[in-house]
């Protein structure tokens, strides 16, 4: 049995005041930080609970004590910014036992689990429920939920890296690229010595001109000034072959991995800022990879070899040429803090006007039929003007911080202007050779230039990048396992003991024990909120049970391919999705190689035939964006016939027939009981009549089975199920 | 200009209690309460037992457990009280706690700020950002924290002028009363966000 460092340390704390307490012994711990009489009041205490009794202490002093057999239960429950856990003694009074804020939520739910399963199951599982406890051994902080890279020592260098990693299939485009910079230099590098061989011998000359070779050399200049050009366009052909490659690759990455999340993970998210992170934010990577990560390795080389020739040439001038450099860099990194704030922040805004766009022409019927266009329309001002401003503040920003890096450059040639100057009245200097210097020290400004517009992009891409391997990095928390099975579904489907919740703290399941044979009915039943739709969805595996196993076909759900699993299961839900395309086609989405005549068979199941070959294009039809030319009900059915068309062994139909008329409805639940015998089907459903096919109905009330049987069963029974059809008849009876 | 993330998309994150992670919505029983009543002192009574709040309501009914949910947790703190019981069904409003006084009004005011902990926050000292998280280190009505929000410009929610919420990765919140009122180097930090 093995404590976390975290359990480790309140262990120890707890054995100061009971020197006795063995390891073993501890049933739950846990600690909090809340005053409960003084809401703001901070205290320091901690929860321990032993075999026997139930101890508080705070502030250093044991506050209260209390055999553990009085109690009938521990509770978590959560208030706004804070948590709770109280107790109910068996003559069923309730008492607040310790509060905390939010940081202690998930170690004081579990440890209140830990107990709860102690006093129920006599399970001794305090160690096991302890939440993992994950710290960057390097900072200390504490790693982010779901996360188990620390932010905050992960480094740009390591993010050009993996940026690197992406690019390296094409590396061979970026070496050629290189390759022939480095042929550019050097021709860039020579131009300036035939320049000065011209001023010197032959326009400032005092000897007769030899005009062959005068030409020589005006053919020379001519000559490198073509291949020049020549070598400059092979380089951007090389370079935009290998960013578009590159792009590619990252965006198929980063679309397949928003794929493969759990519906958990991208609900976190809105359509519109997937998508940006899809099509903006990589557009901005290319760019950082076609246009200035590759021209950064030419301006340094550029750089360094300007730097020796100058050294080579003249030492002296050369240090002068250089002088203003450290200005440079110190004024560099000085803006650059703020500067890359301020990008963040008109990034933010424009994915925010983006998504306001995005708000109001999904929306755009409630728009109109409430009359409310022109308040959009000035919505949408705000978030475009905000965005403006930021950018007008960048922008201004930008144009203080130039002018004086440009000067700083500048002055690097005044020293020449003077020293060179001087020379030349000296005799120590050409005016030729001035030239050439002259052309040298731009050429090792320009480098310069660009490194001082480098962070500015270099922040801007940054922001991109980390926004796209942000999505690459999050886990996938519901992962295949490396031997798991490819399953052929027989439809057997068995609960033991399930518990979940979609937060630790809370549970939306409790200790759920259902087993469905093959070819069985099951109709779920109850009030919103009660967790049918979470039962589903743990069956789909959208989510992985907290506690307990559940298995289909007796093979844990964890172990059997997700890919596999959800191929055989059929799903309909309350809304309805068509995808731009034929009737057809949508109808044979989850089975692409579909004969005509099996959707044709599908449709006629669904009840949907009837009206498609209604339509002038039949089954060609093709149904835009949200399918808005069929009702409702059509698109329902069309969801219908999708869903059967693959023959699932289990169907899952949740509310799935609601929003038809009740003939249209008895009708598709008559041919789906016809079939009934080969799958497995669980409907949920609030108009009883839909489940009356039913070979069991299962109530769930507050996360728990409340009663199980047939129609007829929990009818005598008089229960829940009884309350809700009598309920319905006297709606039915008004209506 | 509206308040960012009140009720609309795009709201803070994490935020726990009622509408809680995505998905898990629709946790509340969708039951009204036709019978759920505005109370005062005069047609009902609170006391606290074992820590807990209790309600008669009329007087002289059985004492009920009972929570205290505000409606308008941002704008209005003691005003649109939803008086629940455990398993949060309305039983009765209050429409501000002034109408109550004495040892009863204390007694919806604790358990009202005991549920809702949202620390003030005076001074900010540092914020350091990394990679789409921010670390802030400041100066609370509960002395100096540290904490973390993720996606810090959604996690910053505007609640009126001045008035500025935080939600932590950890669910905790922190709130900010006037912005404008803050010293020049706190504001100077938080201003980048606004």
């Amino acid at each position: 049995m093995t404590l976390t460092s975290k359990n480790k340390r309140l262990y120890a704390r707890a054995k100061s005041f009971r020197p006795e307490l063995a390891e073993e012994d501890v049933i739950s711990l846990w600690e909090y930080n809340l005053d409960l009489e003084l809401p703001q009041g901070k205290v320091d205490g901690f929860v321990l609970i032993d075999s026997k009794t139930c101890t508080v202490y705070e502030n250093e002093q044991e506050k209260l004590s209390f055999a553990l057999d009085t109690v009938k239960e521990f509770k978590f429950s959560a208030g706004v910014g804070c948590v709770l856990a109280e107790y109910t003694t068996k003559d069923g009074e309730a008492f607040l036992l310790s509060r905390a804020d939010c940081h202690h939520k998930n170690k004081m739910a579990s440890a209140i689990k830990a107990v709860n399963n102690f006093m129920r199951y006599d399970e001794h599982a305090f160690h096991k429920h302890a939440p993992q406890e994950l710290v960057c051994p390097k900072c200390g902080r504490a790693y982010r939920p779901g996360s188990e890279t620390c932010l905050t020592c992960f480094s740009k260098k390591k993010m050009i890296r993996r940026l690197w990693d992406v690019a390296s299939p094409y590396k061979w485009y970026i070496f050629a690229s290189m390759a022939v910079f480095v042929l550019t230099s050097f021709v860039s590098l020579i131009a300036p010595k035939i320049s000065a061989n011209l001023t010197d011998n032959y326009i400032l000359s005092d000897e007769p001109v030899i005009w062959t070779a005068f030409l020589v050399v005006l053919v020379q200049i001519l000559l490198f000034q073509l291949l020049r050009y020549a070598l400059a366009s092979f380089q951007k052909y090389f370079l935009l072959l290998a960013g578009n490659k590159v792009v590619h690759n990252l965006r198929n990455i980063v679309f397949e991995k928003i794929q493969r999340l759990s519906i958990a993970r991208i609900s976190k998210r809105t359509a519109g800022e997937l998508m940006n992170r899809v099509s903006s934010d990589t557009a901005r990577i290319r760019m950082f990879v076609v246009n200035e990560m590759s021209r950064l390795l030419e301006q340094i080389l550029l750089f360094v070899a300007v730097g020796a020739v100058l050294f080579a040439y003249d030492w002296r001038l050369a240090l002068l040429i250089i002088l203003p450099m450290p200005f440079i860099l110190v004024a560099f990194s000085l803006f650059r803090g703020t500067m890359g704030k301020l990008f963040r922040r008109s990034w933010e805004r424009s994915s925010q006007s983006n998504t306001v766009l995005h708000d109001i022409f999904s929306g755009i019927r409630v728009v109109k039929s409430y009359g409310m266009e022109h308040r959009e329309a000035t919505r949408f001002e705000e978030f475009a003007a905000a965005e403006k401003e930021t950018q007008l503040k960048i922008e201004k920003k930008w144009a203080y911080i130039n002018p004086i890096l440009h000067f700083l450059m500048g002055a690097g040639e005044f020293f020449l202007l003077f020293y060179a100057g001087n020379a030349i009245l000296g005799g120590d200097m050409t005016f030729g050779d001035m030239q050439m210097f002259s052309t040298y020290a731009g050429m090792i400004y320009a480098p310069l230039q660009f490194l001082a517009g480098f962070p500015r992009m270099l922040m801007m891409a940054m922001t991109s990048i980390t926004k796209v391997f942000e999505i690459i990095d999050e886990p996938e928390d519901i992962a295949d396992k490396k031997d798991a099975v490819e399953l052929k579904v027989e439809g057997q489907i068995d609960l033991e003991n399930v518990s979940f919740g979609y937060d630790e703290a809370v549970d939306v399941l409790r200790h759920i024990d259902l087993h469905i044979k093959p070819g069985e009915f099951i109709g779920l039943v109850g009030k919103s909120g009660t967790g049918k739709s979470t039962l589903i969805n743990l069956i789909m595996r959208m989510y992985e049970v907290d506690e307990g196993s559940l298995k289909i076909d007796g093979v844990d759900i964890r172990d059997i391919s997700q890919q596999s699993l959800r191929s055989q299961i059929g799903v309909v839900l309350q809304e309805t999705f068509l995808f731009n395309g034929s009737i057809f086609q949508n109808i044979a989405y989850a089975k692409p190689d579909a004969t005509r005549e099996e959707v044709i068979k599908a449709a006629k199941t669904a009840g949907a035939h009837s009206f498609i070959v209604k339509l002038t294009d039949g089954y060609d039809t093709w149904v835009g964006e949200k399918g808005c030319t069929l009702s409702g009900g059509e698109k329902q059915r069309i969801a219908i016939a999708r869903a059967l068309l693959h023959n699932p062994k289990i169907l899952i139909l949740d509310e799935a027939t609601a929003s038809l008329d009740t003939e249209t409805e008895k009708q598709i639940q008559d041919s789906l009981a016809a079939l009934s015998h080969e799958r497995t089907t669980i409907a949920i459903a609030h108009r009883l009549s839909t489940l009356r096919n039913a070979t069991r109905l299962v109530v769930l009330d507050r996360g728990k089975i409340a009663e199980i049987g047939t129609h007829d069963e929990l009818i005598a029974k008089e229960g829940i199920y009884y309350n809700l059809v009598m309920a319905q008849r006297e709606m039915s009876k008004m209506a | 200009m509206a308040p960012r993330g009140m009720g609309g998309p795009g709201g803070p994150r994490g935020m726990g209690g009622p509408g809680g992670p995505a998905g898990g919505g629709k946790r509340k029983g969708s039951r009204e309460n036709p019978n759920s009543v505005a109370i005062t002192p005069e047609n009902a009574k609170f006391s606290m037992r074992g820590g807990f709040l209790y309600m008669q309501c009329p007087k002289d009914a059985e004492p009920v457990r009972v929570a205290l949910h505000r409606n308008f947790p941002f704008m209005f703190l003691w005003e649109y009280i939803s008086v629940l019981d455990t398993d949060n069904y309305e039983l009765a409003t209050i429409r501000s706690v002034d109408l109550f006084d004495g040892e009863e009004k204390e007694m919806l005011v604790r358990e009202l700020e005991r549920k809702y902990y949202s620390p003030v926050i005076q001074e900010i000292h540092s914020v350091k950002e990394r990679f789409g998280f921010s670390y802030w280190d400041v100066e609370t009505s509960g002395g100096r924290l540290t904490f973390t929000l993720q996606d810090t410009f959604k996690s910053i929610v505007r609640a009126g002028e001045g008035k500025l919420f935080f939600f932590d990765v950890d669910g905790n919140r922190f709130v900010i009363e006037d912005a404008d009122a803050l010293d020049r180097k706190s504001r100077k930090r938080i201003e980048i966000y606004l």
